[in-house]
């Protein structure tokens, strides 16, 4: 038996040269076609269609919405979600949503088929080119803190002034000290705790609780 | 000019259009990211900071104070071209190691901040008006925001964005 398929996508020729393209193989039917978000799932609703093709691009920020109704209304129903997005972190939102694949719209024919396949297959696809943001875990390295003992209590006032969102000169102005001194201040902050940087000051504020320390 | 000369140059042309369309289509997608439209500001950042971070061999870290929900489109949008904006110059000519973006909620107001530790620059002087420093002021000004700006030589620098906002939760 064929598998069925709903294509939702608002651009008539993209849907109808999906059609044709799908249809020209035998082990696929093209069931049903949809404009928008609200369509599709009415659609989907209606056929239980086993893969659903989901253009994110539609009009309207509902497009993930479908994908996750789709996905509690029928949790079988196969998703692939079709984009011109190369973009890993839609990518992952789509993947955690439930979608079953993630296909971009400059691939190749085959490529479109083999997918719905993989998925009907219960096989997740997502395109090669954006696999690789998938598997690229950022680096974490463990910053060895200093302990806020060593600190003078004008030094956790202008930590608690920084990590507040102000700038040196605003800070200085608070102090009613120059800036050059706010600098000073700064710099030996960075150098007692081994910090780089202001994020990395509001991290340490944060893990060692600095502001009930004031 | 012979018939095969043709066809070697009307093949590099092919490559060039070709490249040429890749690009327009990867610049696309910089200038608005699909991420800020379904995902929003936060994941949009975070995004973008972690590709000049790979890109550029920049430690540039992002953080967020605060909770912060969907703002409108247009304040999203404006926020994240800022931040694009000053992160161009911190890269272009700022010769930094590390780059900072945070975003803050405070009572009334979103806070922004992008700082480096890079060569600074002279705030006062009117030749820097290039760095796209008057764009950011006219969008910050769209948002009924102030753009702070502070850098001195050799200290590097800090732009905060203060746009006041009322934060229903």
């Amino acid at each position: 038996m064929a598998i069925r398929i709903v294509i939702a996508d608002d651009h008539r020729i993209m849907r109808a040269g999906l059609r044709s393209l799908l249809n020209a193989d035998s082990g696929l039917e093209v069931v049903g076609e949809a404009t928008n978000s609200e369509e599709a799932m009415k659609l989907v609703h209606e056929l239980k269609p086993d893969v659903v093709l989901l253009d994110i691009g539609m009009p309207g920020n509902e497009n993930l919405n479908a994908l996750k109704e789709i996905k509690s209304d029928s949790s079988e129903i196969r998703i692939l979600m079709l984009t011109m997005h190369e973009d890993s972190e839609l990518l992952q939102e789509c993947l955690r949503l439930g979608a079953n694949g993630y296909i971009i719209k400059r691939a190749a024919e085959s490529e479109l088929i083999d997918a719905i396949y993989a998925v009907q297959r219960g096989m997740v696809y997502v395109h090669p080119s954006m696999i690789q943001s998938l598997v690229a875990v950022p680096k974490k390295t463990k910053t060895k803190y200093s302990e806020p003992e060593t600190l003078t209590h004008r030094e956790i006032e202008v930590i608690l002034l920084i990590v507040e969102g102000n700038t040196n000169r605003q800070i200085s102005e608070t102090l009613n000290i120059s800036i050059r001194t706010v600098e000073t201040h700064r710099s030996n902050i960075m150098d007692k705790l081994n910090l780089h940087s202001r994020v990395d000051l509001v991290r340490y504020v944060n893990e060692h609780n600095l502001n009930n320390l004031h | 000019m012979g018939f095969p000369a043709v066809i070697t140059q009307s093949r590099e042309l092919k490559k060039i259009t070709d490249g040429v369309l890749e690009n327009l289509h990867r610049l696309s997608i910089s200038l608005r990211p699909a991420t800020l439209d379904h995902l929003g500001l936060i994941s949009a950042l975070r995004q973008h900071t972690e590709m000049i971070r790979t890109q550029h061999h920049l430690n540039i870290q992002f953080e967020v104070v605060g909770e912060i929900e969907r703002l409108p489109t247009e304040v999203e949008t404006a926020i994240y071209r800022i931040v694009q904006e000053a992160l161009t110059n911190i890269v272009r000519h700022a010769n930094a190691t590390h780059a900072d973006v945070l975003l803050e909620r405070k009572k009334d107001s979103i806070i922004v901040i992008i700082e480096d530790d890079g060569i600074g620059f002279d705030p006062n002087n009117k030749a820097i008006n290039h760095l796209g420093l008057v764009g950011i002021h006219e969008r910050a000004t769209m948002l009924g925001g102030a753009i702070t700006l502070e850098s001195s030589p050799h200290h590097g620098s800090t732009i905060k964005l203060e746009v006041p906002w009322q934060f229903e939760s």
